[in-house]
Order: C-alpha cells, then sequence, then structure tokens
C-alpha cells in the first residue's frame, strides 16, 4: 500500500502485536478481561453540530506513543479489529452494557451490536443510537512517526447522559482497551423565533 | 507661589478628595423589566427557572429557585415576585417548604465560585427571611470519590419531603444522598451505588417512606430509610434526569434520563417501558404525576414543550403487565414547527420547560398552578377542574427578575431621565428603554429567545439575536439575525443582514 493509510496501519498493527503477548482470553462480555493500556489515554471532547440542529457530537483522540509504532504485519490489523466501545452505564464495560463502533470508516448506520449482547444491552437504546461520522487519521507518515493523534467524530449522542468511551482490540492473546473517559453529552438548544404572532394570543 | 505653598495647596486637595470619596455612597435600584408586552410568549422577563415549591398551607405564597439569579417568592398567588435576599447562593436548583410547617424552607445550589461557598443545601426556620447552611450539610471528609471539588464545590440537587414524616428530608448532591430525620437540623450522607458519593440528581419518597432516586448510577430503590438499596441488572442510564411514582401503585415508577422517558412496573427491578418524547432538546426535562378520578391519573412530561398522558390503575393493581399510560400515542400539547407548543408557547407561558406545580392538598384533580420554564414562572388562569388541566397560562404581573443578560448598553441623552438602555438576554430576547433614569424604566421587549448583543448612538439601535428561524415545510435553519430599529427598540425592526453569513454550514 502507497496510500496515506499505510502508517496508520502500521500503527495499529504494531499496537496490537506489542500487547498480543500480555492479555488474557476473551470470554462472554460480562466475563470479559481486559487489559488496560494506560498510555492509550482518550480525549473526548463534547461539541454542538454544526450541520444538524439539535444534534451533540463527540471527537474522542488518543495518540499512539512511539515505542509502538514498530510494526510487524499489516495483517494483524484485520485481527485487531479495533474498535470505539460505548457505554451509558455506570461500569457499563465491567457489566458487558455497552456497544462497539467500527473504527474502520465513517458510517451512517447504526452501531454494531457484540454478538454476546443480549437485550438487556437494550440496543435499541436512544442513547446508542450514535454513529461515527468521521474518522481522523495522520496525513502523513511524519505526522504518524511524530505521535499525532488519531481520532473520530461521533454523532447524535443524547444531551444529559453520561458518555464513557474506550478504544478496544482484539490481539491473539486477548483484549485490550484504553483507560476509559467519561464525559457528559450537552444539550443544543435551537430556539427558534416564530414567522409571526400567533393570532389571539394575549399577554 | 512658593514650591512650598504649591504643595501645601496639592496636599489640601488631595485630603479633600479623599474626605468627599469616603462620604461617596452607592445606591443600586432594580430597574429589571417587570413584564412583557410581546405577544410572543417566548419574549418574556422572568429569566430561568428551574424549580418550584408551593407552601401547602398557604398556598398563595410560592417559591422558585432561578438559574442564575437566586430565590424569588411569591405571596399572592404568583402575581408578584419578589427576591429572597437572604439566600446567598444564586445558581439555584430546586425549592421546597415543608407542608407541615410554612416557615421551613429547603433550598438547594450549584457551586457559585465564592470562598467559603454557602452552595448544595440551604434551610430556612423563618419563611425564607435568614438561611442557615448547616455544617453537616458538606459530606465528611473521605466520603466522595473525587473529595476536594465534589466538597469543596458542593452542589445540591433534587428534594423530596417524606408526605409520611414532613421531618424525613432527602436531597440528591453531588456526592451522594444527604438525609436529615430532624427537619433539616442535621444531615448523614449515603452513597447507595457504593461508587464513591457520584451525582443524584432527583429522589422521591412515597407510599410510606419508600425512596427512588436517580443519577449517575440509574436508579436505585430504598425501602428501609436509604439503609440498603436496589438496583436492576440494567439499570437506567446514567445522567441527569427526573422521577416520579404513579400515585396508586408504589412498583410503578416514572423517569426520564437525558430526554428518554422510562417506565418500570416492578419497583425498578425492569424498565422495559419506553414512551416517545414529543419534543425532544435535553435542557431539564421533568415527569410528575397527578391523580384523577377513581383509577384515573396524569404523567405530565416536560422538555421543550409541556405534555400530559392519561394513564390508568390496572383492576386489581398488580406489579407487572401493560404500561400503565397512552403517553407515546396520546400526548396531550403538541408542538407544531415554526408555532410552538399547545401546552407552553402557545398556551402564553415561554418553552423549555423546568417544573409544575399543582394544588396542594388535593386529593385528585388538583389543578397546575404554576409552570416555570425558560421565561419565569406562569400561572395557570384555569382555576377548575377539568378545564384546568389543559392549562393556559400567563405571566405574572412581576416577574421573577431572573434574567441572563448576555449584554448592557446605553446611550447618554440630555436629562437625567430620557437615557436610552438596552440589554439582551438568554432565551427571553432583547430590551430597549428611552427613559433609563426614569422611575420605573419603561422597557420593549422586541424579540424572544437569545438576545446576544445590543447598541445604540442615540438615533437607532442594533441588536443581534441567535433564533433558528423556522418556515415550514422547510427544516429549520440556524441563523443569527441582526435588527435595526428607532431608539429604545421602538416601531419596526427590520432585519438587515444574518450574521455571520452562513452562521450554519451545509453538510458536505
Amino acid at each position: 500500500m502507497r496510500t496515506w493509510l499505510h502508517p496508520a496501519v502500521f500503527a495499529l498493527t504494531g499496537l496490537a502485536v506489542w500487547f498480543g503477548s500480555h492479555a488474557t482470553a476473551v470470554a462472554q462480555p460480562t466475563q470479559t478481561t481486559v487489559r488496560v493500556e494506560s498510555s492509550l489515554a482518550l480525549t473526548v471532547e463534547i461539541f454542538c453540530s454544526e450541520t444538524k440542529l439539535r444534534t451533540t457530537d463527540a471527537r474522542i483522540r488518543w495518540g499512539i506513543p512511539r515505542t509502538m509504532l514498530d510494526a510487524s504485519s499489516a495483517a494483524g490489523f484485520a485481527a485487531a479489529n479495533p474498535r470505539l466501545e460505548v457505554t451509558v452505564y455506570k461500569n457499563g464495560f465491567d457489566k458487558g452494557l455497552l456497544v462497539a463502533l467500527p473504527l474502520s470508516a465513517a458510517s451512517s448506520n447504526p452501531p454494531a451490536v457484540p454478538q454476546a449482547a443480549n437485550a438487556q444491552t437494550r440496543p435499541q437504546l436512544r442513547a446508542f443510537q450514535i454513529r461515527v461520522i468521521e474518522v481522523e487519521q495522520p496525513r502523513t507518515a511524519q505526522a504518524l512517526e511524530a505521535g499525532s493523534q488519531m481520532g473520530v467524530v461521533v454523532e447524535n449522542l443524547e444531551p444529559g447522559i453520561n458518555y464513557t468511551f474506550r478504544i478496544a482490540m482484539d490481539t491473539p492473546a486477548g483484549r485490550i482497551a484504553s483507560p476509559p473517559a467519561t464525559k457528559q453529552a450537552q444539550v443544543c438548544p435551537a430556539d427558534f423565533v416564530l414567522p409571526r404572532p400567533v393570532p389571539g394570543r394575549k399577554r | 507661589m512658593t514650591r512650598l505653598r504649591c504643595a501645601l495647596l496639592a496636599l489640601t486637595c488631595c485630603l479633600l478628595a479623599d474626605a468627599a470619596f469616603a462620604q461617596l455612597s452607592v445606591v443600586a435600584t432594580d430597574i429589571n423589566p417587570d413584564r412583557s408586552a410581546n405577544p410572543d410568549a417566548d419574549a418574556a422577563t422572568g429569566g430561568r427557572v428551574n424549580h418550584l415549591g408551593v407552601d401547602r398551607s398557604n398556598p398563595a405564597r410560592i417559591y422558585a429557585a432561578s438559574e442564575w439569579g437566586g430565590l424569588f417568592r411569591s405571596t399572592d398567588n404568583g402575581v408578584t415576585w419578589s427576591h429572597v435576599e437572604g439566600h446567598v447562593p444564586t445558581v439555584t436548583w430546586d425549592v421546597k417548604v415543608d407542608p407541615t410547617n410554612s416557615n421551613r424552607v429547603y433550598a438547594t445550589s450549584f457551586y457559585d465560585g465564592r470562598t467559603n461557598s454557602r452552595s448544595g443545601i440551604n434551610v430556612s426556620t423563618d419563611g425564607g427571611v435568614t438561611w442557615t447552611h448547616p455544617a453537616t450539610a458538606t459530606p465528611p471528609a473521605g466520603f466522595c470519590a473525587t473529595d476536594t471539588p465534589r466538597r469543596s464545590e458542593a452542589a445540591a440537587f433534587g428534594i423530596a419531603i417524606d408526605p409520611a414524616n414532613a421531618n424525613h428530608v432527602f436531597i440528591g448532591t453531588n456526592c451522594g444522598l444527604a438525609i436529615s430525620l430532624d427537619a433539616g437540623a442535621t444531615w448523614t450522607f449515603r452513597d447507595p451505588a457504593g461508587t464513591g458519593g457520584d451525582n443524584i440528581w432527583a429522589v422521591v419518597v412515597h407510599h410510606g417512606g419508600i425512596i427512588d432516586l436517580c443519577g449517575d448510577n440509574g436508579h436505585l430503590r430504598s425501602t428501609n430509610g436509604g439503609t440498603t438499596w436496589t438496583t436492576a441488572a440494567t439499570p437506567l442510564p446514567s445522567g441527569t434526569c427526573s422521577i416520579t411514582a404513579s400515585p396508586d401503585e408504589s412498583y410503578v415508577l416514572f423517569a426520564v434520563v437525558g430526554f428518554s422517558i422510562f417506565e418500570s412496573d416492578d419497583g425498578g427491578q425492569t424498565w422495559p417501558g419506553t414512551y416517545a418524547n414529543p419534543s425532544p432538546q435535553g435542557r431539564i426535562p421533568f415527569v410528575a404525576t397527578n391523580k384523577r378520578s377513581g383509577s384515573n391519573y396524569d404523567l405530565w412530561f416536560g422538555d421543550i414543550g409541556l405534555h400530559r398522558g392519561t394513564c390508568t390503575t390496572p383492576s386489581p393493581a398488580a406489579p407487572g403487565g401493560t404500561q400503565r399510560c397512552n403517553a407515546s400515542t396520546g400526548w396531550a400539547g403538541t408542538c407544531i414547527p415554526g408555532v410552538g407548543c399547545a401546552l407552553t408557547r402557545i398556551a402564553g407561558g415561554h418553552d423549555d420547560t423546568g417544573d409544575i406545580a399543582f394544588a396542594p392538598g388535593v386529593a385528585a384533580n388538583a389543578c397546575p398552578l404554576f409552570y416555570s420554564s425558560d421565561g419565569g414562572v406562569f400561572r395557570n388562569t384555569s382555576t377548575a377542574s377539568p378545564a384546568c388541566h389543559t392549562p393556559t397560562w400567563t405571566q405574572p404581573t412581576i416577574t421573577p427578575h431572573g434574567l441572563w443578560n448576555f449584554s448592557f448598553s446605553g446611550v447618554s441623552q440630555p436629562g437625567a431621565v430620557t437615557e436610552h438602555l438596552y440589554h439582551g438576554n438568554q432565551d427571553n430576547g432583547t430590551f430597549g428603554a428611552l427613559n433609563g433614569g426614569g422611575t420605573p424604566v419603561t422597557w420593549n421587549n422586541q424579540n424572544c429567545c437569545d438576545g446576544f448583543d445590543t447598541a445604540g448612538d442615540g438615533t437607532r439601535a442594533l441588536t443581534t439575536v441567535c433564533c433558528f428561524a423556522s418556515v415550514p415545510p422547510a427544516p429549520p435553519v440556524r441563523l443569527t439575525r441582526l435588527y435595526i430599529t428607532a431608539p429604545g427598540l421602538t416601531g419596526a425592526s427590520p432585519q438587515i443582514n444574518t450574521y455571520p453569513p452562513g452562521n450554519m454550514r451545509m453538510a458536505e
């Protein structure tokens, strides 16, 4: 590959290989053991959409330390299955109450639901009707090597809900994830001017 | 004149100026507008009011907790309002009156940035004249997971008084649940979820002391005064919330989290029921129930608009079964794009709800008396059931003076009275006056909604209003509008621009 995406693929692959030997096997979501990689700390910014009224978005960014940039094989990328995991429940990751959004590309589709999810996860919950609309990746190999951040923009958060995000991926030795980051979705109000006074109203 | 004499003269002048300054006094006079003459109900003067508290022993007395202006009180059924000077914190959330003692009032507030802040829980025992901030109303050291900011920047939210015992008071805080068993004199804190004292936004106490609350840990219930707590395997989502109970069935609960409405028919063990939000926005949505005749009751819901659903208790009453209300299919209070919502803006009350208060001490069919929103407090002019349950709202003669000023400007004119004054406000619009030095100042409320900036030059005035123009059937478009008018915002106000151009970009 000679596209600008190539360095990012190697970065993610390197990440998967670097931690592969330290993770434990993955079981059902409620029994999943996840190794937390503290250097993958997320930053979360909540903001109002500039194109859609009353729509709350989130930009989640994370950096890949330079020590993880020694990639070995692009084949590891597909197996790593990098995704943004989201929960709106306190300790929701531990309880398996989460949804997962693939990070491969922006999508207008609802988020993917873990196969082991049951009805209690409530994938139809309004708070989970979010989607990735933008994937931010370094544009040049030089920028990636400098340790610049990667990120995603998620659309349609429910105002007032506390969202907890983490980046997760599967390695041959188990699942790894960033530390969780929690932010409350803000309200994006949309007052409007009446085109004309409502007839008959008295004050 | 010799140098010595010059120096003595300069010194004398300084001393005289110093003495004059020491005698200088400043008198600040409240010149807030009292009410709006604009026919649009979203043009108002009350500012954002979050919650209300009606005195059950004397229903003519009501308290209002405003978002930025502190507490307000009316003693004449909401016709006129005055500021409660003795309550220091200004970022208030809730206020409730002891149903057995008019003099005892509880109020909650967010942290206000003061050193030695009294934010959080305050109690009055003289009808709001003076207030105490009990030492035990601050969580003990080490109680909160993130101890320092939650204790030093205390915040408190929803208030619940046990109907069965008015000495028992429960308040949600930013560090767990505060409980008083002696009418607010002393407080203890509980961490219901065992997670280190998280936000608890709302509490309801009902049916002989059952406590249901919601917040960062979803919903939790206690049936033993807060000693132990239960929650669902899949709890409610984490976030700002409101919760209430059926008046008939202690195990039927309604909650709104974010702007999603949920129902539980088994005491919170599961939350399978949901209702469509007819006017989603999410500023501070609330739910409330109001007993009607026989097995019926109303479920009130507020977000942008105010809505009422009809609910029925099954016979025989038992946990489980179908959802109790027809709300998803039959909410009263339809919202019409470009016009407003039937039970708020169209009915004379500002959109963007805060709270609703019913006639206290009425066993069934209690009329909604007052409603609070981003425009202040509004009174129901329909006072008899059943008509009153489809309210018609009117603003007070003197509204709470709780405006959130975005801008204030003026133009000096000859004379002490004829000064031109202008101000713009969050939610309530723009105001202008030609007699800024008069008593009273006569304000003209030109526009509704978010008035960001105002300026004048003696011959004309400019105002910017950030409203989202909606011209059906086209989807709403976001515009910031610039208007030019005669001085004092009188007469016609043609729009001369949208600012900045292309304020909202089109999706690519």
